[in-house]
């Protein structure tokens, strides 16, 4: 098993790399103090000094390499590299040794148009010695592996195309990929009542525990008294921390670093030589695909806070409205007496129809920006917490009642406009055990089913504020009141009937906060364990990402073996702060929410290119709080290949009209010159990365969705062009190629 | 006393200002094809040697005055008139001359010795804020002639501008007029403002044709390229005109001669670039102290906020207001509900809407927007041409014919049920409001009354939409096909019918009815085409020009100005509504573009050029000249988005707004005005104020009429100042217009006082 191979492989590590790892750490903490001069994750261009030290590096290591190692290096320039490096076909048992074969393979998509392709000779080593070269190769090649294993065995997407890259270095058979997916739950059948509860499996009787922040499953309460849980893959932090400091020392490298930057800026290259080539042939193939545009395909907002889903002007309506109706209403209760909504306004000192969307105070402004506490007073209307209580809460005195028409009235616009879907993120924030009940309760009971929306759940990172006023006494409370539950739902649906119910509509997990908030612990071995954590301070970002991921993947292995839906972790990460969140979302991450500072480390974002990870980006978002529109990385990050798609976040303080994800397509297309290609590219993104079913996914992009490349692609559902899935597939097997002749060259 | 147009002579031109006119223009030729290092239009910035040169100039001139007893003089009394001025140069309501004393006195000013009176109170309640005085900043850098000599350069442009647009009814704003009345005449101030036709009443018939005023019987003839009007048969022999103040050609190249030498003088340009430096300056300031203080009055404001202050898409064309989802979902309703239709005919053979597609090889069903190719994108930038032919749905003229045009077998019913769709969504929509350009083309003189046909047979009449009328100056095209015979027979074919229907109303009831509806005139086309013809008094007349070139942007305006002009007195005293000129104006092209409209134009669309001329972007900003600006339109033709100078613009004062001009090809959203806001918003970080700053200042643009906009900006909306903001209508913070309106007589009063300058020294001597 390659796994094993690997985890015995992760116990060499020894302790001159745990200790660079941790210097690292040291300087990336003191990097966000000040500006470094020369940052560990960089590559300084305008840095003369460090330039010239490259360049003497790379001169004395050719010396080197040419008087102990001649022949080896003069075998290897003379070989070539085929540009057209696809895979061969699943059941060749021919390895990709022999040139041969690579020349006679040439692609032959029946489906796409000839185009002209870019071909760049003599690009692959470029920068870096032979050696570094063969170093570098090793270092992404095991980078990947330690996704793919965190991803399968969390039943989280992992694409197929790098999978057969890897299992041909490792000259091992490709396991079928189908396994490892998640599993999502199917869109209601014509008729079928979203909300029933007939079908809930039987009730297992298992019993629960958490041990070390993780939770355990017993077959029973005896067993549990031995400490014998049923056989599922636990997880291990040793390995977990092994990996990660391998990941942290590989980021810091120069020769990686190096090699990755030129790797990205041929990347960009490439795609500026290719749309100049070929931008008039793709722009025929979507002239002649017959019903299919921009505004009729599919796009999905993968990234919306649902407490910030409408926008300001729908929410004022409301209020208004539900003054003129409900004026005399009993809708808040204070510790004295219960108001009406009358006397809700009257103790504001305030009317309705005086209400205004600047005395609302919900958009986001200049004040706003780098700001992001003033950013989060924005979720409270007019700067009153009573009115966010009463209109974008779940658990108040008239249960969530107007926070669930308002979404309702959200999902009937995305229904009018038939080709528009989103992902609302809706909050538990492990502050109680029966948090999770009261949501369940006020979902299914205001019957908030939306066939354009499916759910996330978000997590807060702010234990330290429950910590500070002792609602919990350590951080495994808190990782106990947000899992313990849905394990019980999972094991013994009959009965959490609510719950059971509304877990099925829950696509994934977030965690969410200000990034920019530093935490001084480094996550590591000897980190105290969840349940020992009952200091003030808040974890690291780490931690949380890794706990939540650990209990995760328990979950989904539960839930795969039940045949329930399973759920994809997909914080927010990289929109401020350490780079280190972002090697973490490498690691366990399905997909992630922002990723600016990928622009930050080449390497991190060539991995990220590598491996497809999905990128939910917001730059109205970004605009308003760290990073300003024309300075956001959209275009760059689209342009070389990464999988990235467009999100609204919080169109209660960012947007102005009632089409809040189309107004983000205008206004990228607008400042970005984006063509209709690039739209329904990223829009097709979309849908590849949310959490809808495997059933509409066929529907709105092909029923070979799930292949990769021009193969994948229905033109006729997408509106992408051939030619540009071509493009991408090629330059991406051609990267992922390199990796592999690196290390052959070893041999 | 009969409004005439007051007669200059050529000979009254100095012969220097004539040939540095002629040398601009030939220069300006020259620059459009290379870059030139001196430009005569700017302040060299990025020249190194330049700005040495300039410096050591300067240095020069300080050394010379001060050595010059009578300049030291002139110096002093500048200054002691200047103190006693401050910062608060506002007219009081019963202006009578030049002020000898400030009028008001700001809490944080300090007093100065001897001042003779108590100050008065300020005409309203002066909000209280952070004002920031800059002191010493009328001469540094420049010297006491410069100064002196840049300032009455200025106030005479100023001058030549307001007679222009007093002669035509078109607005001027009071403030400016009232610093320059020192100089000249006084006028009353009401006089020469336009007149618009207020909406009907809600149980009035929009369509009514029985309320035409008699016929007056006077006759008509065009001589020069301008229509001049005769009471009877017997005048017209005897060649006496009506009284009307006919324009005269001589005196407008004399006026243009001035401006063009004006905008390449030295020390002009030096000040002018100063002075823009010092507004932009200012309000960075004024932001930085009193942002949140604006930001408080907005919040205390009740019931008003972006969302319900009007604003109006001051630059929209009809044939392209609908956005391109719109125009295929009704191009496919049409296929799907009358297919067998008969929608064309060709050589005597009717042709059905089927047949129609079947002809271009097509099903509706498999349309879509990339293959209607109607949006702009990266390949119709800086590509005119291309842009143009985006206006043929799916490359197809046929499409073109059937949905977007006015004439045509259906008698234009498709057209018109797409732009009354449009206009249910603005009406739903409550606060937007639109004025979109339909074409005249001067081709032949049925156009006019076809149109107004169209117009009320289909009854595309709408509250929330005003039409204006573009000219295409596309002469050459329709004189290649022998369309026409000459220059001056297009104009005729444009503006004959209308002195016609305003003569003889009777006779065209129709063609009445639709000017009520109709507010002004737009002059269209693209403005980077070049014309090798130097518009002068010995260009040939309209009559006399038969040649197949176009004539040039100048001339094109001229005649233009003149004919409305005409039309607009004879309008008024018949007591009907007047037109605005808002043409097409610096979007590309030459810079004497701006020249022109900055004596022809009441407003201008685009403006882009602006940047490049200190002197007339000054003089815009001292007229408040309204510009209605398209940064998307922009974005895919000339000028990237973030180079846009709209920021700018606003910040400094000078008076923008936002408009669409094509729907079809930039826009996504159902709500094309509010993408344009939205945009514009987040690009550049506008605040609220700054938004309904600029949806206050469409609605002062637009043709909306006067009970229009008292009810949407209040009731003194035509006074500069706070006193005409009614906050509770336009949610611009009063602190925000206080410091616009003294900024802007701040402005005005280095004119003034450099002119009381010289009386003051005369009197000491």
């Amino acid at each position: 098993m390659p796994l094993f191979k690997l985890t015995g492989q992760g116990k060499q590590i020894d302790d001159a790399m745990r200790s660079f790892a941790e210097k690292v750490f040291a300087s990336e903490v003191k990097d966000e103090g000040g500006r470094h001069e020369i940052s560990p994750f960089d590559v300084d261009e305008i840095c003369p000094i460090s330039l010239r030290e490259m360049q003497a590096h790379i001169f004395h290591m050719e010396n080197l390499s040419m008087s102990m190692d001649g022949r080896r290096k003069r075998r290897f320039q003379g070989r070539k590299t085929v540009n057209l490096s696809i895979p061969q076909s699943e059941t060749s048992s021919t390895k990709l040794s022999h040139i041969e074969e690579f020349i006679s393979s040439s692609p032959t998509y029946e489906s796409v148009p000839d185009f002209q392709r870019v071909q760049i000779t003599g690009d692959y080593a470029s920068g870096v010695t032979v050696e570094d070269f063969e170093v570098v190769c090793k270092g992404l090649y095991r980078a990947l592996c330690i996704r793919e294993k965190y991803m399968q065995k969390s039943f989280q997407r992992f694409p197929k195309t790098p999978s057969k890259y890897l299992r041909n270095i490792d000259g091992e058979a490709l396991v079928a990929i189908e396994s490892f997916y998640p599993v999502f739950t199917p869109p209601p059948k014509k008729g079928e009542d979203p909300f029933r509860r007939e079908d809930l499996p039987a009730n297992l009787g298992y019993h629960l525990k958490m041990k070390g922040g993780v939770i355990y499953i017993y077959p029973d309460e005896a067993a549990a008294s031995r400490d014998e849980p049923k056989p599922y893959p636990y997880p291990n932090l040793d390995d977990f921390l092994d990996d990660m400091n391998f990941l942290l020392a590989l980021i810091a490298q120069g020769p990686v670093k190096t090699y990755t930057h030129r790797r990205l800026k041929f990347l960009s290259s490439k795609f500026q030589v290719h749309q100049m080539l070929n931008e008039m042939d793709e722009l025929k193939e979507l002239k002649n695909n017959p019903h299919r545009d921009f505004y009729n395909c599919r796009k999905v907002d993968t990234h919306i806070h649902a407490a910030a889903c409408m926008n300001q002007k729908h929410l004022l309506r409301f209020i208004k409205k539900s003054y003129h109706i409900d004026a005399d209403r009993v809708v808040y209760s204070t510790k004295e007496k219960n108001l009406t909504l009358k006397e809700l306004f009257a103790q504001l000192n305030m009317h309705p129809y005086d209400l205004t969307v600047d005395s609302l105070d919900v958009h986001a402004g200049r004040q706003t920006f780098q700001r992001f506490d003033k950013f989060n007073d924005k979720y409270n209307p007019v700067g009153a917490s009573e009115l966010r209580d009463l209109y974008l809460k779940t658990d108040n005195y008239i249960n969530g009642e107007y926070f669930a028409t308002i979404i309702k009235e959200v999902g009937a616009d995305l229904v009018d406009a038939k080709y528009q879907h989103a992902e609302p993120r809706l909050s538990i924030y492990g502050r109680s055990p029966d948090e999770w009940s009261k949501l369940s309760s006020w979902f299914v009971g205001n019957r908030i089913y939306c066939p354009n929306m499916t759910w996330m759940i978000q997590v807060p990172r702010i234990y330290d504020v429950f910590r500070s006023k002792n609602f919990l006494p350590h951080f495994g409370k808190m990782l106990e009141n947000i899992f313990l539950p849905v394990f019980e739902a999972t094991i013994n649906p009959q009965t959490h009937p609510d719950l059971s119910v509304f877990l099925k509509h829950i696509t994934g997990f977030d965690s969410v906060d200000d990034e920019s908030k530093h935490s001084g612990h480094m996550f590591s071995s000897k980190s105290p364990k969840p349940e020992e954590w009952t200091m003030e301070n808040n974890p690291s970002y780490t931690y949380y990402a890794y706990y939540m991921y650990a209990n995760i993947m328990v979950l989904n292995c539960l839930r795969k073996e039940r045949g329930m839906n399973t759920f994809l972790f997909r914080p927010h990460c990289g929109e401020a702060g350490a780079l280190t969140h972002l090697m973490t979302a490498f690691m366990i991450a399905d997909n992630i929410s922002h990723g600016l500072n990928l622009k930050k480390s080449p390497v991190l974002q060539y991995l990220f290119f590598l491996a497809q990870i999905p990128i939910a980006m917001s730059p109205l978002s970004n605009n308003s709080l760290f990073l300003e529109y024309a300075k956001n990385p959209f275009l760059d990050f689209l342009q070389k290949g990464l999988m990235i798609s467009l999100s609204t976040d919080d169109p209660m303080q960012f947007h102005f009209t009632k089409e809040p994800l189309m107004e983000e397509y205008a206004i990228a297309a607008q400042v970005f010159k984006l063509s209709t290609c690039d739209m329904c590219e990223v829009a097709r993104n979309s849908v590849l990365q949310c959490g809808i079913s495997h059933e509409e996914k066929a529907k709105f992009l092909g029923n070979n969705y799930l292949e990769e490349g021009p193969v994948g692609n229905d033109i006729r559902r997408t509106n992408v062009a051939q030619i540009r899935m071509a493009y991408r597939y090629e330059t991406w097997c051609y990267e992922l190629n390199l990796i592999a002749e690196g290390l052959k060259s070893t041999e | 006393m009969p409004r005439q147009f007051p007669k200059l002579n050529m000979s009254d031109l100095d012969e220097h200002v004539r040939l540095l006119a002629e040398k601009v223009f030939a220069k300006v030729l020259r620059e459009e094809d290379s870059k030139d290092v001196m430009s005569l239009f700017t302040v060299p910035k990025d020249c190194p040697i330049g700005q040495k040169e300039a410096k050591e100039r300067e240095l020069q001139k300080e050394l010379a005055e001060q050595k010059s007893v009578e300049t030291a003089k002139r110096k002093k009394s500048f200054k002691m008139i200047r103190s006693q001025s401050m910062s608060l140069q506002m007219p009081t309501q019963d202006w009578k001359g030049p002020p000898s004393v400030s009028p008001a006195m700001s809490p944080t000013t300090p007093l100065v010795l001897g001042a003779a009176s108590k100050p008065g109170l300020a005409p309203y309640d002066m909000p209280e804020y952070q004002r920031a005085t800059i002191s010493g900043d009328y001469c540094a850098g420049i010297t006491m002639e410069d100064y002196e000599q840049a300032a009455k350069s200025l106030a005479k442009a100023l001058m030549i501008r307001e007679k222009y647009a007093r002669l035509a009814y078109h607005r001027f704003p009071r403030t400016t007029a009232q610093y320059l009345a020192h100089q000249g005449e006084s006028v009353p101030l009401e006089e020469g403002l336009p007149d618009f036709h207020p909406p009907p009443l809600p149980q009035e018939d929009p369509y009514c044709l029985d309320d035409a005023p008699p016929n007056l019987g006077y006759l008509v003839r065009m001589q020069g390229g301008v229509l001049f009007v005769y009471d009877n048969q017997t005048m017209l022999e005897r060649q006496e005109p009506h009284s009307l103040p006919y324009p005269d050609l001589e005196t407008y190249i004399v006026d243009m001669s001035h401006i063009l030498a004006l905008i390449t003088d030295g020390p002009t340009k030096t000040y002018c670039h100063r002075r823009l430096n010092f507004l932009e300056s200012k309000f960075s300031l004024h932001e930085m102290l009193n942002e949140m203080s604006e930001f408080k009055e907005l919040k205390s404001n009740p019931h008003r906020d972006f969302y319900n202050v009007r604003k109006v898409d001051t630059h929209i064309h009809a044939a392209a207001c609908m956005n391109q989802k719109h125009l295929l979902r009704f191009i496919k309703y049409t296929y799907q509900t009358e297919p067998d239709r008969t929608v064309a005919e060709k050589l005597g053979r009717k042709i059905t809407l089927r047949q129609v597609f079947d002809s271009l090889h097509m099903d509706p069903y498999d349309l879509t927007v990339d293959s209607l190719d109607v949006h702009a994108g990266r390949q119709t930038f800086h590509g005119f041409d291309k842009f143009n032919s985006k206006y043929n749905p799916v490359g197809a003229s046929e499409l073109r014919d059937l949905y977007l045009k006015t004439e045509n077998y259906l008698g234009g019913e498709y057209f018109a049920r797409m732009v009354k769709e449009v206009a249910r969504e603005l009406e739903d929509s409550k606060y937007q409001y639109s004025e979109p350009r339909l074409s005249i083309y001067g081709r032949s003189p049925k156009e006019w009354s076809s149109l107004a046909r169209w117009f009320i047979q289909h009854k595309v009449y709408s509250p929330n939409m005003r039409w204006i009328i573009q000219v295409p100056r596309i002469y050459d095209i329709f004189r290649s096909k022998k369309l026409l015979p000459s220059f001056g027979k297009m104009l005729e074919n444009i503006f004959l019918p209308l002195f016609q229907a305003t003569i003889n109303p009777q006779d065209h009831r129709e063609l009445h009815l639709f000017l009520k509806y109709v507010t002004g005139f737009d002059s269209v086309d693209d403005e980077s085409k070049h014309s090798d013809h130097m518009f002068s008094d010995k260009s040939p007349s309209p009559d006399l020009w038969t040649s197949e070139q176009n004539p040039p942007y100048s001339y094109y305006l001229y005649y233009m100005y003149a004919n409305i002009m005409v039309l607009n007195n004879l309008r008024r005293e018949r007591g009907l509504s007047t037109f605005l000129f808002r043409p097409h104006c610096g979007e590309a092209g030459s810079i004497t573009h701006l020249v022109s409209a900055f004596l022809t134009a009441d407003n201008i669309s685009h403006g882009l050029l602006l940047k490049k001329s200190p002197v007339l972007q000054y003089l815009y900003y001292l007229a408040q000249i309204p510009i209605a600006m398209s940064p998307l339109s922009n974005n895919s033709l000339f000028l990237e988005y973030s180079k846009n100078p709209l920021r700018e613009f606003l910040h400094k004062g000078l008076h923008v707004s936002l408009s669409t001009d094509d729907p079809m090809q930039f826009h996504y959203t159902k709500e094309a005005l509010m993408e344009e806001y939205a945009i514009a918003a987040q690009v550049w970080k506008l605040s609220t104020c700054d938004l309904c700053e600029i949806a206050r200042n469409s609605v002062l643009q637009s043709g909306l009429s006067h009970q229009e906009k008292q009810k949407f900006l209040g009731q003194n909306y035509y006074k500069e100042g706070p006193e005409g903001n009614d906050i509770r209508k336009t949610n611009v913070a009063q602190i925000r217009m206080a410091f616009r309106y003294e900024t802007l007589c701040n402005e005005l009063s280095f004119l003034s006082d450099a002119m009381k300058s010289e009386e003051i020294t005369a009197l000491a001597d």
